[in-house]
């Protein structure tokens, strides 16, 4: 193998990679948009499967044939596609992603004021009550979960710390509404789970904090 | 090969990467490559990454996911879940010019993915290689 082999391969693979098909239609928009989603589904598909299997919920896609992903994050809408859960033939719970939910600041105010930017966050993918319109309240959501197909840097341990804060109490441990996944018990009140999947394995070397928060880091390679 | 050798291909493989379009591609690469062990491992890391970037729209991965949605999500109609989609918020799309993007299984990206694969695992035997027979750079 020499210099000039290994140029020629990495020179027919970049541009075979910016001229296939589905790459002329992501240039629409801009890359980081498409392979963020594309990895956000990943996941997706990843915690979906993980609820049916460990937890048993019946789980359904309404209003799409389409897996649906959103480019910007904003409230709830009902006429979204998005998953329901069942237990036992009741609806117990809904799948939401990109959604933005209020804030415990924003509830501890006394949530009658007019709510601002900073009293609400985007969650990537959101487990909530059944029948939440708009953005849930913190205390509805059961599972949030951000996915990261990027570098993971303090700067993003940080964001999701203030998340957590956001969305629960620190408190003596509490049973989710889960039986085991992602787990049983939280060190938060209200009880709601929070992880972080990431491409880059460094990911678990920040992972420590969410022992003590309850934050779980997970490595999910593409 | 020697450093220098390794240090000019990817200079070569980044001007090549902003020259078809992808220089948002190359610069969220280089921002994830830190703590650099030489310019071999830049390089590896580099390819890793961008054959990553490749595969998450191949035919494989998405085929993968498609097959865990539908073993483990009914639809209303019963029919299949056909496929995944990113809805263009109002504000992008006044931006971006499109409503929708629908991910379609791309073969082509599934076989560059491949090559690349191939390309790194043959530059780490050859690297081995030499760093046997010289003890490394």
């Amino acid at each position: 193998m020499n210099k000039q082999a290994v140029k020629e391969r990495i020179e027919s693979a970049i541009r075979r990679f910016a001229s296939a098909p589905s790459s002329e239609a992501y240039k629409l928009v801009p890359q980081s948009l498409t392979s963020g989603k594309l990895y956000e589904a990943h996941v997706l598909s990843i915690v979906v499967e993980r609820l049916s299997t460990q937890e048993n919920f019946q789980i359904s896609l309404v209003n799409s044939l389409f897996i649906s992903l959103k480019s910007s994050p904003g409230p709830v809408n009902r006429s979204y596609p998005h998953f329901q859960l069942r237990r036992d033939g009741r609806l117990v719970a809904e799948l939401w992603t990109d959604v933005e939910f209020k804030s415990i600041s924003y509830d501890l105010r006394g949530a009658q004021v007019p709510i601002t930017r900073g009293d609400y966050h985007e969650l990537d993918l959101v487990l909530t009550d059944p029948g939440v319109d708009g953005r849930p309240k913190h205390s509805q959501v059961w599972l949030g979960v951000e996915c990261k197909n990027t570098g993971y840097t303090k700067g993003l341990l940080k964001e999701i710390l203030g998340i957590r804060r956001e969305l629960s109490l620190l408190h003596s441990p509490r049973a989710t509404q889960f039986s085991q996944w992602p787990r049983a018990q939280v060190p938060a009140e209200p009880p709601s789970c929070l992880m972080v999947f990431s491409t880059d394995p460094i990911v678990t070397h920040y992972s420590s904090p969410g022992d003590v928060f309850g934050i779980d880091f997970e490595h999910e390679p593409i | 090969m020697i450093n220098d050798d390794y240090r000019e291909i990817l200079q070569y493989a980044r001007r090549m990467m902003r020259e078809a379009g992808l220089s948002g591609v190359d610069q969220r690469i280089m921002s994830d490559l830190r703590d650099s062990e030489g310019p071999f491992w830049d390089l590896t890391f580099y390819l890793k990454r961008l054959a990553e970037e490749v595969s998450l729209g191949s035919d494989v991965q998405l085929a993968s996911m498609l097959h865990r949605f539908r073993r483990h999500v009914d639809t209303e109609s019963e029919e299949a879940i056909e496929g995944i989609s990113v809805t263009i918020s109002d504000e992008d799309r006044e931006r971006y010019a499109v409503e929708r993007i629908d991910f379609s299984p791309d073969r082509e990206l599934g076989l560059v993915a491949e090559k690349l694969r191939i390309l790194i695992e043959e530059l780490h035997g050859e690297y081995r290689r030499h760093s046997d027979r010289w003890g490394g750079e």
